[in-house]
């Protein structure tokens, strides 16, 4: 591989295509910072395959961007560094540009309660507009797979819109601890 | 019913992105993480089998009683001395002992259930924590037991006031303790961890682990330092921002097990259970 030029191509095709598929990742992870992480690892993985891939990056790139998401060891490891600096002592709380946000778009913070495939059918189907067997090939999974994963997801969120008050505080995170009296 | 909630969607999921641009320089950002990937790797590799070699070496030596200058020690790349401290906390590994921990916490820290403790003592074994809390003065504070499970339950003894509570809780810590949760599933520091070198600790000549700045979530960045037996390549002190952990592993002698179950002191009052928050022991976002 030519480093420099197919960094220099890629930076371009970035700046074409490059919003949209950071926006799917935001969503496929649930904040910009995981999203951008997914990204970039996904262009890790681009560029390690540079050469063999022919003709426009983007299909690769956004099959890519789905797989890493439905990763579940790498979901934990993001989530325990979460963990790690929410620890005494080393941030105050949500300074997150995107907490704000995300108090408003209630179905997005509810999207992130389904599992990470669930989640990636309902992004591809009704945010990328992909139709069933698009989803399906960008998933790697049967377009019935994706038929039973979105009729399941929007059951699930359509159960958690109507049992999740919209005047819940975002800031203050759900309970985990069962009171006791 | 379904085009409503997928229209709304549909809206949220725009709104949610609308601000979202790609940072400049992002392709290079990645190209030269997947160049230090794989260098890192390779040494990695590399240092596999110079350590096997050299411990063969060690173990040859010391058959012939001749003396090994430190200088055959092997070569510790940071990659394989956390595959050595993954291997040296698996639960083969570490299951039969206990873990002692000594935690020191800045006094401007948001420790549950209260800010005011500087100071945490804990005894850790198999599902069951406990722990006593001590505030800046010295003065204890609280006693906290935990035992863990797919529900819960905790025991809080409140000196303040000479009350105690006790409550259940779902989602228990899928990292199995606290405070030392990370260094079960330490393989995420891999890639963070980018300088090792050696510092006394306690009279060890201990390993010492730091990373390169981390991204907080809450923005700003931070430096992590872990200090490992070099011979068990146990954790042995992690230290960031505001906290820093002593840990000790200990057979789990029955004198020491008896330290899990310490009853609530005679004269405390049984209240209802106050909220603790979750941080202290891990929450799903």
């Amino acid at each position: 591989m030519e480093p420099d030029r197919a960094v220099a191509d890629l930076e371009r095709f970035l700046a074409d295509r490059g919003d949209q598929l950071l926006r799917t990742a935001v969503l496929l992870t649930g904040s910009k910072q995981a999203g951008e992480d997914l990204l970039q690892a996904a262009l890790e993985r681009l560029l390690r395959h540079w050469q063999a891939i022919e003709g426009n990056p983007e299909g690769y790139l956004r099959r890519t961007l789905y797989h890493l998401a439905a990763d579940r060891w790498r979901q934990q490891s993001a989530w325990r560094r979460q963990l790690l600096l929410l620890r005494p002592g080393l941030a105050a709380p949500a300074a997150d540009p995107f907490a704000a946000v995300d108090q408003r778009d209630s179905l997005v913070r509810l999207l992130r309660q389904l599992p990470p495939r669930q989640r990636a059918v309902i992004v591809a189907r009704y945010w990328e507009q992909l139709s069933e067997a698009e989803s399906a090939q960008v998933l790697g999974i049967s377009v019935g797979t994706v038929k039973s994963a979105t009729a399941r997801g929007l059951r699930r969120l359509r159960e958690l819109s109507e049992t999740s008050p919209d005047s819940r505080d975002a800031a203050d995170p759900e309970p985990a601890w069962e009171r006791v009296t | 019913m379904t085009t409503d909630l997928t229209g709304r969607l549909r809206a949220d999921m725009a709104r949610f992105t609308r601000d979202v641009r790609v940072p400049p320089g992002l392709a290079l950002k990645a190209y030269r993480n997947g160049r230090r990937r794989r260098i890192r790797l390779r040494i990695a590799m590399a240092a596999g089998t110079t350590a096997v070699l050299a411990a063969s070496a060690v173990t040859a030596a010391g058959v012939t009683g001749v003396f090994v200058s430190t200088a055959t020690r092997p070569i510790q790349t940071i990659a394989y001395i956390i595959k050595k401290v993954e291997s040296a906390l698996a639960p083969a590994n570490a299951d039969s002992l206990m873990e002692y921990t000594y935690v020191t916490l800045s006094p401007s820290g948001s420790f549950e259930p209260s800010p005011k403790v500087t100071l945490v003592v804990s005894w850790q074994y198999g599902g069951t924590q406990h722990e006593s809390d001590y505030g800046q003065d010295g003065q204890h504070v609280f006693d906290v037991r935990l035992i863990s499970g797919k529900s819960g339950t905790y025991t809080v003894v409140d000196y303040s006031d000479r009350t105690w509570y006790t409550g259940s809780f779902r989602r228990f810590p899928l990292l199995p303790g606290w405070p030392s949760p990370q260094f079960t599933s330490i393989r995420e520091y891999l890639e963070d961890f980018t300088s090792e070198s050696r510092q006394v600790v306690d009279g060890i000549d201990a390993i010492k682990l730091t990373t390169g700045p981390i991204e907080q979530t809450t923005g700003g960045q931070t430096v992590i330092t872990l200090w490992v037996n070099p011979v068990t390549f146990r954790p042995i002190r992690y230290d960031a921002p505001g906290i820093q952990e002593d840990l000790q592993w200990l057979p789990a002698t029955p004198a020491r097990l008896a330290l899990l179950d310490q009853p609530v002191p005679a004269g405390f009052q049984h209240v209802p259970s106050r909220r603790l928050l979750l941080t202290r022991v891990g929450w799903q976002p």
